[in-house]
């Protein structure tokens, strides 16, 4: 499913009383449901396709440490994912999490990442595009599966 | 191999036959004996000495094909070539690179005197339904930024009898090499001088990509395009899609027409021709 039509549901169910919605369309389904209770900016929503439930729960916001911690643009746009660098799909293609099928993947949740680290492969065209970590930090989120079609700047990992 | 066998590839002899502007895109020619992968050898070296940078090997040792494939490169004979290019994070999408890489060297093949090779989508050269030369594009790069592209060419130019070469023998593909394509005037045909037209046509058409994007080749392309019109199937994990191949979209995209009105585009997936 594209990622726009899934902005497009989380706007529906933050305008509507929902607590939980689910598409279906074809062999893709998606769920969607509000996480917390707490106030208007700060409402997380955890996206769920079925194929990867529960592949991550959706962290506690944590409070800046420091004054006025600057709030990353891309947190407004994408409110289904947690809070932290995003790293997006450079082109669209196929992702691949590890070098081979046999391999262990480049990253893994809770993984320490240095700049510079291969974190995963897209393949478009038969070209292998190396996607690095543009800073370090801590994958709080893998927000797609091995194998899974990607759009361009679509949200792969976020990194903390 | 007899180090005085005529055809070695020779920096010197492969500059001699480069025009001065062609030669003026280039910064290294960088020859081997032998080298793991051409492209590995590449993306090796420090991160200023990889732009314009063509590595060339006698023989590949650990020759890549796509993910697990191999690229089958015994020594003497072919042309394994790599050319190391920096993009930055303004140019176009570097997604149809393959293609642009593919109309790239199917220029230098056309002036080899060769006629009736194209492409099957996305980058696989082939004559008579046969691969004669296969490409890896390896990107390096962060999500944002500048990209390192490698792009590799295995081409076969005269590979061992097969009877001498059990290896060439076990390739699971029609295979052909230049020497017994139809069509060409001269069977000996010079491996310095195809590596010539090759660092001439690759880095002009990285640079006309820079300026004016996939836009430039997509004619070039679809005038190559050996799948147009005919019936094949995309392969997508464990999924099978088929329909009539409709040449490709402004990214490179192949356009398969699954029913009539219905036009599906992939960016990934395996081909095959369906035959009948």
């Amino acid at each position: 499913m594209d990622i726009r039509k899934i902005k497009k549901l989380i706007e529906l169910l933050e305008e509507s009383s929902l607590t939980e919605m689910e598409i279906v369309e074809g062999e893709e389904s998606v769920r969607l449901s509000r996480n917390g209770s707490s106030g208007h900016a700060g409402t997380h929503h955890a996206l769920h396709p079925d194929v990867h439930a529960a592949a991550w729960s959706v962290p506690a916001a944590v409070a800046p440490s420091g004054p006025s911690a600057p709030q990353p643009a891309a947190a407004e746009e994408e409110p289904a994912v947690p809070e932290g660098e995003l790293v997006r799909a450079p082109m669209v293609g196929t992702f691949f999490a590890a070098s081979s099928p046999e391999a262990e993947p480049f990253v893994s949740l809770g993984q320490q990442v240095t700049e510079g680290e291969t974190m995963c492969i897209i393949e478009a065209m038969k070209m292998f595009n190396q996607i690095e970590a543009e800073s370090a930090g801590t994958v709080v989120a893998i927000l797609v599966e091995n194998g899974q079609p990607v759009e361009f700047d679509q949200p792969l990992f976020v990194i903390r | 191999m007899n180090a005085m066998a005529p055809d070695q590839l020779d920096a010197d002899l492969i500059r001699s036959f480069m025009p001065g502007a062609a030669l003026e895109k280039l910064q290294h020619i960088t020859l081997l004996q032998e080298v793991d992968s051409t492209n590995t050898a590449l993306l090796r070296l420090p991160g200023e000495q990889q732009h314009a940078h063509a590595v060339m090997a006698e023989h590949q040792t650990g020759g890549r094909g796509r993910r697990t494939r191999s690229w089958h490169s015994p020594p003497g004979g072919n042309i394994y070539l790599s050319l190391g290019w920096w993009f930055n994070e303004n140019d176009k999408p570097l997604s149809t690179l393959p293609l642009i890489a593919a109309v790239a060297v199917c220029r230098a093949l056309s002036r080899s005197g060769l006629s009736g090779h194209g492409i099957k989508w996305p980058n696989d050269i082939l004559v008579d339904g046969r691969k004669l030369a296969g490409i890896l594009v390896e990107l390096q790069s962060a999500a944002s930024g500048p990209a390192l592209a490698v792009v590799g060419i295995g081409l076969n130019v005269r590979m061992p009898a097969a009877e001498t070469d059990e290896l060439a023998a076990a390739i699971d593909r029609p295979w052909t090499d230049l020497a017994s394509a139809p069509g060409l005037a001269h069977k000996d045909i010079s491996r310095n001088q195809l590596a010539a037209w090759l660092l001439e046509e690759l880095p002009q058409a990285l640079e006309t990509f820079q300026s004016e994007g996939f836009e430039a080749f997509k004619s070039d392309w679809l005038d190559l395009d050996l799948l147009h019109g005919r019936n094949i199937r995309v392969e997508q994990g464990n999924r099978e899609i088929a329909g009539r191949a409709r040449g490709v979209d402004h990214d490179g995209g192949l356009l398969l027409e699954t029913s009539p009105s219905v036009v599906r585009v992939f960016h990934s997936g395996e081909v095959s021709v369906h035959h009948g």
